[in-house]
């Protein structure tokens, strides 16, 4: 479990992370959005004891970063957007090499474990350097599940990764959680986000500006609707107007209008809205909810952040 | 200091998996046992030449050292691999021990070789006798010690610098710098003093020694986490 509690992190008179709070739950996913820049990247090194708070602290599996940097870090394992390797080892060396800076007493069976459940059994005891990037960015996620932490930060770990290998990251992550990790995804990757996160932290210009539930966040706000509706455009925005109801707006596709609407209240709004339309002899084809993908809601609530 | 030895290791293969680095090395052995030979026509050869060669063959391979040094932080930062080394569970002292480990454990074999090269070659070219009485053991010793120290505060001083430069070709000019140091520093040895005593090598080992003390502390001061994660 990870527990940041109000941490500030400070480069000279540069504020990286302000008065950042959130907590991963073991068996979470959690992604931390945001731009470049954002403040993903400090949040990350300081879970993962590498860089010391400015202010506030850090629990991790019940350790803080600031008094146990060290058995912090034993506990985590991190992996970053470049797999930075040594090229020039073998795989089996390599990864004996990190399990024993981790203090792994028998590093070979879990080695094989790892090799086998990320498909590179047969490479093992080929050199880095000749690896694929996919390849190499697997043999990263070894390296960091070496130890068997039960904290794990992915800091973009599928960049110039190709669609295949990025679908099977997916599903390495997805097991990891199932084996009662926290994991914290740290990505501007919002279709990855709203894949496999079970909440979001969305993070801008170093401050933490939202935080919840992945389904939460892309419903947060007014619900919206949308109708399809035939009948022409000045009855259809008279109808609604007398249900009480503002347009946001009508667009014309073949045969009918689609109208769409937010309300904060869609029971009583909706039964107006409905009724009003009909009464103006307008047929109506289909009433559904918007739901906005989490790109959209990213998007607003970073507008909304900056306004 | 387990963990340092680890990385000492580490670093080691990874200099000498480099066919420029094994080139370099027996360069740096020959040159010494090469230039005795050639200067062992009569007037040549007096006893302060075959002393400042073995001073030569002694420092000299310590240049291994600055290369090496180079590139132990600034190569692993650009290519980003002392990410993962930071979030491994590893103090900063083990990181900088084993990082000058890495550098001083080879150069400093290298300097026995080719001080051990260069005695024998001296014996067969001017005699046991004559040697024995130029190069005695403590004398050998005495010039080991003193490449030891050499590279020790060599490695450090730009082990130093090499932490706080973004790339490994800038980290690798400045090694120049002090590798263009060095041979001034020998040459100019070998211009001023007439007679190399005993107590001249004493001197130097205990300067050396000295500067030993302030690099690394430099070390230990301008080298932990927060500035080389800063840096990345």
């Amino acid at each position: 479990m990870i527990e940041v509690h109000d941490v500030t992190r400070r480069f000279g008179s540069f504020t990286a992370l302000s008065h950042a709070s959130f907590v991963v739950q073991s068996g979470e996913i959690v992604a931390l959005l945001g731009p470049n820049g954002a403040g993903k990247t400090t949040a990350s090194r300081i879970i993962a004891g590498i860089l010391r708070p400015t202010e506030g602290d850090a629990i991790v599996d019940g350790l803080s970063v600031r008094t146990s940097a060290d058995q912090v870090r034993a506990r985590c394992g991190l992996v970053t957007d470049s797999p930075a390797l040594y090229e020039r080892m073998t795989l089996r060396s390599y990864l004996t090499y990190f399990a024993r800076l981790y203090d792994v007493t028998d590093p070979a069976p879990r080695i094989a474990d790892l090799v086998e459940l990320l498909g590179l059994s047969a490479v093992l005891d080929k050199k880095l350097a000749a690896f694929s990037r996919g390849m190499k960015q697997k043999a990263a996620i070894a390296r960091a599940l070496v130890h068997e932490p039960p904290v794990l930060l992915l800091d973009e770990p599928a960049t110039a990764l190709d669609p295949e290998m990025t679908q099977t990251l997916r599903e390495l992550i997805v097991s990891l959680r199932a084996q009662h990790r926290a994991i914290l995804l740290c990505t501007h990757d919002l279709d990855e986000a709203q894949r496999i996160s079970d909440r979001v932290v969305i993070v801008d210009r170093s401050t933490i500006v939202r935080e919840g539930a992945t389904a939460e966040l892309r419903s947060a706000g007014h619900p919206s609707f949308r109708a399809e509706v035939v009948a022409d455009e000045g009855t259809i925005r008279g109808a609604l107007l007398s249900a009480g109801v503002t347009v946001e707006s009508i667009s014309a596709v073949t045969g009918w209008l689609e109208v769409r609407w937010s309300t904060p209240d869609p029971a009583e709004a909706n039964t107006r809205a409905l009724r009003a339309l009909l009464d103006a002899g307008a047929r109506v084809i289909s009433l559904n909810a918007e739901t906005r993908s989490l790109e959209e809601a990213y998007l607003a609530i970073i507008k909304e952040s900056r306004a | 200091m387990k963990k340092a030895l680890l990385l000492a290791r580490r670093e080691i293969v990874e200099q000498y998996t480099d066919r420029g680095a094994i080139f370099r090395a027996f360069f740096f052995v020959a040159l010494p046992v090469g230039i005795i030979t050639l200067n062992r026509g009569a007037g040549r050869s007096s006893d302060v030449v075959i002393l400042i060669f073995a001073l030569q063959a002694a420092l000299l391979p310590a240049a291994t050292a600055i290369n090496a040094a180079a590139g132990s932080f600034a190569a692993e930062k650009e290519a980003q691999t002392l990410v993962p080394l930071l979030a491994a569970p590893i103090r900063d002292i083990d990181i900088v021990a084993g990082k000058l480990l890495g550098v001083l454990l080879p150069a400093a074999g290298l300097s026995l070789v080719s001080l051990v090269a260069y005695r024998v070659t001296a014996a067969v070219i001017f005699g046991e006798e004559r040697i024995a009485r130029l190069l005695a053991a403590l004398t050998l010793v005495g010039l080991f010690a003193l490449s030891v120290f050499f590279i020790l505060t060599v490695g450090a001083w730009v082990m130093v610098v090499s932490a706080r430069v973004g790339s490994q070709r800038t980290a690798q000019q400045i090694a120049g710098f002090f590798l263009a140091g060095m041979i001034v520093l020998l040459s100019a040895i070998g211009g001023a003093f007439q007679n190399v005593s005993s107590e001249l090598v004493l001197g130097l080992t205990i300067a050396i020694f000295v500067s030993d003390l302030a690099a690394l502390e430099l070390a230990r001061r301008f080298w932990n986490r927060e500035e080389a994660v800063a840096r990345l």
